[in-house]
Order: structure tokens, then sequence, then C-alpha cells
């Protein structure tokens, strides 16, 4: 009798390519979302090729200190007569990596936390909210030059200090979404179905934070590439002789009015960085936004 | 009938990119007729009725065709006049009435400001807001939106539509998303308006049986396309499309209880329909011409089908037969006794359950049936342990059942399961099909590896007549018919005896619908008892041979469903009964009250 029970055949069914990938060739196909990824990319690979290319040595004394661009110095030399553009080649590299290392830890470990928080409630989720509230009353780079001044300047411990200053805004925000996650009658099925918490978290939860996860890494990244750079900048990051631009900005600013592409260059790019960053996760953002206000019917 | 009032020829409403949303729609409408549009969702209804005010959506155009209102095209006014014409030759009503009041504006003001705009006195508010039975005092003017009901916010919507004695008024699904009752009070005075008024009234819906109440002409609409269009006899006694014919077998009937066949498939969305007709694919009776082109036309009388076939098919699947056979009343799997739960609030405590005892016997279905508010959903989600109730002790299979899940035994929480109405929020948009059936076979250790569990899941899904191809598939990739079967499928995964299903046809179309029903019907063959929670009470005729009656959180008739809804006997029953517009030909618009209510003016 139920004759006409559907069976669809399997050509009928519409196929879709991942979410990632589809979400990527949105975002780049708005035109904010192409300049940020073409601003990010050059900065990138400046970072990161730039000591391939770079003509001198970065520690390599050529000229007298402070000169002019000429042709063989496309950027002059800086307060001690190095190679300018080698500096700036070879000086991006730690800034991107620390910048980067600081938000996946502020992420590994704010995460997990924020989502046990919101699925758990009780206890955990007072603390974590406590902790958080503590945490971001505290002015970030007073704290992270309070925590230097203790352990002493190091690369890592500037990653550490950072992502210790991300991390009660990593939790904040991803509980609160793991709070409207947990609402969900998929998780309830697997409550009801006696998962522990954990495995609640690891494949209900976390699966649903990629998303949120990509529009929040821009900002994070963005701050700590400030923070990173501003800690150099003080002197708390990488010591020298090392090449970096933070550094190369502070060491150099005394001869601002006679050699200043030294300065305005590295700073222009640290610009150019979270600009780009900012504009790709703008996209990023309005595009998620739009996905999930898709009129139906 | 004299008179064309609304004209529409060759009407195409497009999506950025020429994506076709409604094409070659023709109709026309005399004065003082109801037509009746009908459509599942996506058919193209609403773009319809909001092309007729000469509006389109945003990012979508109207493209081609003539929608002409008393003679004059509206697609060809200038902006000005357009506006005139809106609300004084023809008005709309919208599905959500909250959504076409200011809700910082009192009522009053807010009809005085529609008359203002078209030149009207302000002494027009009291015999408009009469008109529409609502209390026309100083105190009810002075009233906000928000404190009025549903179905006074609808009268509000329609009375400020009326203000102007438009020629047309359009109204999209305006009972959708009201109690059955309110839903009958407003059908009445939507027929009286139309008599006493002479507005023709174009009502968009999706509900058959009310268009069936109300309508003198129908249209019905697939994939875009006006694929037939006449009387509503001839529409619904013999209809000369295969779709229409399929979806009136789709249609739960109270009055006469039988397997509901649904449509196989699922509509195609703009974009993706096909070339020629594109109810193609679905159709048993399609041919090899259907794939190539759509006749313009076949008519028989008033009657209009475009169908290359119309009249030659009739659905064959609305065998008539009894009600659901009582499961030998052996063993009570499932019982309930002096239940009684409540929502608690910071400072507030909210009663929702009183005393409510039942029992389900083991492969046998209970129906609790309430409007909302009724406590129904509740009642479901105590038996599957999700809400902890304040009293009342629950049993299974003769053993006392922990109030919440967390406190029963893995045994248990796998003999209970529950199916949810909305599938989008049920299934992990992250996970594929085949993680959402197989979780519940490795963490109940049905499938030791897996090969096994892959084996199982394709089972599972042949079980709820899903195509293995759907296995990698994620939920944003299935209809909604089919990310139902899945959420079924996962709760069959744990090889329950008792299937709570919490109002799960509620958000599907009436052709899918009738598919998820009969898949129930099969489980239940199995052996599985089932404790459906609806609203809606004709649905129920064809599944439970138990039903309960809820109103407020009070058990009102509890009984055997061919007595309870053949001879209700309590009146919170009847008043529900009468209150449901039905399928069967004679209760139309011609005759007189045939929404059985005792219409009660003012609150409703």
């Amino acid at each position: 009798m139920s004759s006409f029970v559907s069976i669809v055949r399997d050509s009928e069914v519409p196929r879709s390519r991942p979410a990632a990938l589809v979400l990527l060739r949105d975002v780049i196909s708005t035109r904010g979302g192409r300049v940020g990824a073409v601003l990010v990319g050059v900065v990138l690979a400046l970072a990161f090729l730039g000591p391939l290319v770079a003509p001198f040595s970065p520690t390599a004394l050529v000229d007298s200190p402070f000169s002019t661009p000429t042709r063989a110095h496309l950027l002059g030399t800086d307060m001690l007569g190095r190679d300018g553009l080698s500096r700036f080649l070879w000086g991006g590299r730690t800034l991107v990596l620390t910048a980067f290392a600081a938000t996946m830890m502020a992420y590994l470990v704010g995460i997990p936390l924020g989502a046990f928080a919101g699925v758990r409630g009780g206890v955990l989720d007072i603390g974590a909210v406590a902790f958080s509230d503590i945490m971001l009353a505290i002015p970030s780079l007073v704290f992270v030059l309070v925590l230097i001044a203790a352990v002493g300047p190091s690369l890592s411990m500037v990653a550490i200090g950072i992502a210790a200053v991300e991390l009660p805004r990593v939790i904040r925000i991803f509980r609160a979404i793991t709070v409207e996650v947990a609402a969900l009658e998929f998780v309830e099925v697997a409550r009801a179905r006696g998962e522990t918490t954990a495995s609640v978290v690891f494949r209900e939860i976390l699966p649903n934070l990629w998303t949120p996860l990509m529009a929040d890494f821009g900002f994070r990244l963005t701050a700590s590439i400030v923070l990173v750079s501003s800690l150099s900048y003080l002197g708390l990051g990488q010591a020298p002789p090392a090449a970096d631009w933070g550094l190369m900005i502070s060491e150099n600013q005394i001869g601002l009015t006679i050699q200043p592409w030294i300065i305005v260059v590295p700073a222009v790019t640290i610009a150019i960085l979270t600009f780009g960053v900012n504009l790709l996760t703008d996209a990023f953002a309005r595009r998620i936004g739009r996905s999930s206000a898709t009129p139906r019917g | 009938m004299t008179g064309v009032v609304l004209d529409v020829r060759g009407l195409r409403v497009e999506a950025a990119g020429g994506v076709e949303i409604v094409d070659e729609v023709s109709f026309a409408v005399h004065r003082g007729e109801v037509f009746g549009l009908v459509g599942e969702s996506g058919s193209g209804k609403t773009s319809t009725a909001l092309a007729l005010l000469g509006h389109a959506r945003r990012g979508t155009r109207i493209t081609a065709g003539t929608v002409e209102v008393d003679g004059r095209d509206v697609l060809m006014l200038p902006s000005r006049v357009l506006r005139h014409t809106r609300g004084a030759r023809i008005a709309y009503v919208p599905q959500d009435a909250t959504a076409g009041l200011n809700p910082r504006h009192r009522i009053g003001q807010q009809i005085e400001e529609v008359l203002g705009a078209h030149g009207k006195p302000r002494s027009a508010v009291a015999p408009l807001l009469a008109q529409v039975h609502l209390p026309n005092d100083a105190a009810f003017l002075r009233r906000y939106p928000f404190e009025l009901s549903g179905g006074q916010q609808q009268r509000v919507a329609i009375a400020m539509a009326l203000s102007c004695h438009p020629l047309i008024v359009v109204l999209d699904e305006p009972t959708t998303g009201l109690d059955a009752s309110t839903q009958a009070r407003i059908l009445t005075l939507l027929r009286d308006l139309g008599a006493d008024t002479g507005a023709a009234f174009v009502y968009v819906s999706h509900d058959l049986a009310v268009v069936n109440n109300l309508a003198h002409r129908v249209g019905v609409m697939y994939a875009g396309r006006l694929v037939e269009v006449g009387g509503r006899e001839g529409v619904f006694g013999n209809p000369g499309h295969p779709y229409t014919s399929l979806l009136l077998a789709s249609v739960p009937r109270l009055s006469e209880p039988r397997a509901l066949t649904g449509i196989s498939g699922a509509a195609p969305p703009p974009g993706h329909r096909p070339r020629g007709c594109a109810f193609a694919p679905r159709c048993p009776a399609a041919v090899a011409r259907c794939a190539e082109q759509i006749p313009l036309g076949v008519t028989k009388g008033d009657q209009t089908a475009r169908c290359w076939r119309a009249w030659e098919f009739t659905s064959s699947g609305a065998a008539a037969r009894g009600t659901p056979r009582a499961a030998a009343a052996s063993e009570a799997l499932l019982t309930a006794s002096g239940m009684s739960a409540s929502y608690r609030q910071p400072g507030r405590r909210t009663q929702v359950l009183w005393d409510v005892s039942f029992s389900v016997g083991a492969g046998g279905c209970l129906a609790i049936v309430g409007e909302s508010g009724s406590g129904k959903t509740t009642l479901g989600r105590c038996v599957a342990g999700l809400h902890r109730p304040d009293g009342g002790v629950l049993t299974l299979a003769g053993r006392p059942l922990a109030p919440h899940v967390t406190n029963r035994t893995s045994s248990e929480r796998r003999e209970i399961q529950i199916v949810f109405q909305d599938p989008d929020r049920s299934l992990n948009p992250r996970r594929p099909i085949s993680e959402a059936i197989g979780r519940p076979l490795r963490f109940f250790e049905f499938a030791q590896d897996r090969v096994a569990e892959r084996q199982q899941v394709l089972q599972l899904l042949e079980r709820v007549r899903l195509p293995a191809g759907m296995l990698d598939r994620y939920p944003r990739e299935l209809s909604g018919g089919e990310k139902q079967r899945v959420a079924i499928a996962r709760a069959l995964a744990a090889r329950p005896s008792l299937l709570v299903c919490d109002e799960i046809t509620s958000s599907l179309d009436v052709s899918i619908q009738a598919a998820i029903v009969a898949v129930l019907e099969e489980l239940r063959r199995d052996g599985l008892a089932l404790l459906f929670v609806t609203h809606n009470v004709a649905l129920v005729r064809g599944i439970a041979e138990v039903v309960l009656v809820l109103e407020r959180g009070t058990v009102r008739e509890y009984g055997e469903t061919a007595t309870v809804l053949g001879r209700p006997s309590h009146p919170y029953t009847q008043q529900l009964i009468a209150a449901i517009p039905d399928l069967r030909l004679g209760a139309g618009a011609d005759g007189a009250g045939s929404v059985r209510t005792s219409s009660t003016p003012g609150r409703s």
C-alpha cells in the first residue's frame, strides 16, 4: 500500500563540496576578502621567503651608519651600518611565528576550557568566567611586561605572555557559543544516550566551533601581532643583534630624520599585515552571518 | 460572479542570475470570489502573492507578465501611483501578524495611520474593528500589539487591509501558526467578510483542507508553476494533474481513516528544475514527452491542468481502511501515573502538567494531542527522561523508571528513544549521516567493527527508505523530510522498544509527512511502540489506536481513537475536532457554516 514511499534516486541527491573549501572560495570572491588575502599573502611571503633572497647577512656591517638608500642598499643602512633591506627581509619571520604561536596556545587551552565550561556549567563554569573577568581587568601590555620582568625576557615568554592575555577572551567567546550549541537537540540526544561530557564536547560541540573560530582567528592574530611588535619595540622580544621589525623601529629611531626608510618600511609592513588580516576576517564574518541568515521556503 | 478584478498573465519572477522562482503563472479572480493558491514550501506561492502587489522580495525581480487589477497593470504603474493602489485597490495580510504591526504603537494609532494615508476619517476605526469582531472601545484601541492574542493581532491586520475597501485582499498563510480553534474563527470571519464587503480574496496556503473550506476557485502551484486551476469541487473532487491527486491523497482526513500515500522524492528547488514538467521525475504517470515540454493546459469544464496525461491518472493509494488495530491488549510497555511537571525560572514556577496517567502497550501507539501550551511536549520529554517531573511514577516493562536519563540504566536509556520536531536542530550539522547513525551502534556495542557498523547503518537507512548514497552526506545536503528520516534511523539504531515522536511531521509538507507516517507504520509492524505527540488531530486518526487529549496540562479524554475522535464526550475534545477543517467535499465555501465552530466573536 505504501507504494509511493520515497526512495530518492542517488543522482537526485545534491552534492556539495566540503564546507571549509566553499567558505574559502566565497570569502576570496568578495572584494574585501580578495584584497585582504593578497595583502596577507605578500607580507607572509616577505617574512618567510625574505631570508632566502636577502642580499647580505643581517648582522654584517656594510656601509656607514644611516646611509640613505643606494642601488647597492635599497633601504640604506641602520644605526650600525648594516644593510637595511637584508634586516627587513630577515625581521618578519620571528614576529609572525611568535604571534601565531601565541594565538594557537590561547586557542588550544581556551577552546576546550570554554567548551567544557559551557557544557558542564556549575563550578567549572563559574570558575572559568571569574578567571576571565579578572584577567580582562588587567591591561594586556602591563600584564606581559610584569610577567617578563619577573621571569626574564625571552621569545617563548613573550609568546606565553601574549597567549595568557588572549586566553580569557577566547574562553568567553567560545563558552558563549558552546552554550548556544549545547541547547540544540542533537546535544540532548547525545546526553540522553549517556555520552560523557568529554564525548559531548569533542564529538558534538567542537566540530561546530570551526566557523566561529575562522571568524575569530583574525582578531586574535592581529592583537598578537601588535603586542609582539610593541614588546620587541620595548626591547623585550628578540635580543639584538637579531633582525626584527619591531626592534628595527626602536633601535633606529634616533636616525628618523636622516634615514626614515629603515623605520617606515617595517612599520608600514606591520600595518599592512594587520589591515589585511582584518579585511579577511571581516569577509569571513560576513559570509558566516549571511549563511546563517539565509531565508528559507 | 461578475467581472474579473484580478487578471494575472504569464507572470515570471527571477532571482539573481536569471534563476526562475515563478514562471508562466496565469489566473483570474472574479469580484467577491475567494481564490485559494495552494502549494508546498518552495513552490513560489508567496513570490506570486507579492507580485500581485507589484512587489518582489529582495534579490528577486518580476521579469515578465502582467498583473491587471481592475483593468490596470500594476507592474507598469509609476511607483507613486502603485503606492496608492496598494491598500486602496489591493491589500496584503502577511503570515506573521506581529511582523505587520509596529510593537511600539497602539492599535488605534496604527489603524488611524492607515486610514489617514488614504484620506479616510478617523471615525472609520470603530466600524472597521466591529467588522472583524474585535472590541472597539477606547481601552482596546489603547492596547499595544503584544497585549493582543495571535488571533486578535491577525484580526487587526485584516481590519487594516480592509480599511480602504480594496477590491482584492491577498492573504499569505494568515492562519499558519494559530491554533486550530483560532484558525477556524478567522476562517469564518473571512468567509463572512467576503460576503459582506464584496472584496475578492486571494488566499495563499499550504493547507488544502483550509482552502477547501474557504475557496470558490483553487490554483495549485508546483515548482514555480501553476499546474492546475479551476473550481474547488473540480480540483479537489476530480483533480486533473497527478500532483494534485497525490497531494490530496497525502492529507490526513479525520472523517475517513486511511493509509496516506505521500509522494516520492522532493520538489526541485529553483535553479535545479528540469526542462519540461518539473513534477515528471516524481510522477508515476510520466511519459517521455513530459521531460520535453509542458502543455499550455488541458481544459475540462472550468478546470485547466498543465499535464499531458491530465485526468488519466487517479491516485490508487487512498484505500479506505479501519482504525489501526489495537495491539493485543497484552502487557503494558510503559505506564505513567499521576505525572505532574513544571518549569522553574528564578522566582517563578509554572506548572504545565497535572496528574497525567496513561499506558502504552508493547507495539502499541498512543497519540498525545493538544493545542500549543497544552504540555504535550513536556509529557514526551518526561517519558524520555529529559525533563524531571515533579511527581508521578513511570514504569518500563513493569520496572520503575528513574525520572531523569542520568539516573537510568544504559538499557533503559536505549529502550526509549526520542525524535524531535526540527531535524535542523536535532542533527549535528558537522557530522555525516554515517556518523549520526553509527555512533549509537558503537555506543551500545551493537557493532564491533567499522565494517559491521557500516552494514548496520545501511540497513537502518533502508528501513527509513533512504538510499545508501546518503551515507557520507551531511545534513545540509538533505531535504527536510530526508533529515527527519535520518533522525528516525538514529533513534532506531539504539534498538528501542518505544519511540517518542515529538511533532516529528509538523515542519514538513503534507506529501513528505505522509511518507514519514508510512515509515512509522512499517516500524510498528516490526513491533515498535510509539508515543506520538502532535497538534494534528486528523493525522492521529490513521496512526494511533489510543489517544490522550491534553488541555492546559490536564487529561480531558483518554481512550480508543475511534471512540474519542468519533464520539467525543468532553466539550474540549468536541471543540478541538469541530475546529479542524476537513477535505471532504460538500463541506465547502458555498455550504454555509461548514467550519463547524461555535464562533465566539471578540476573543480569539
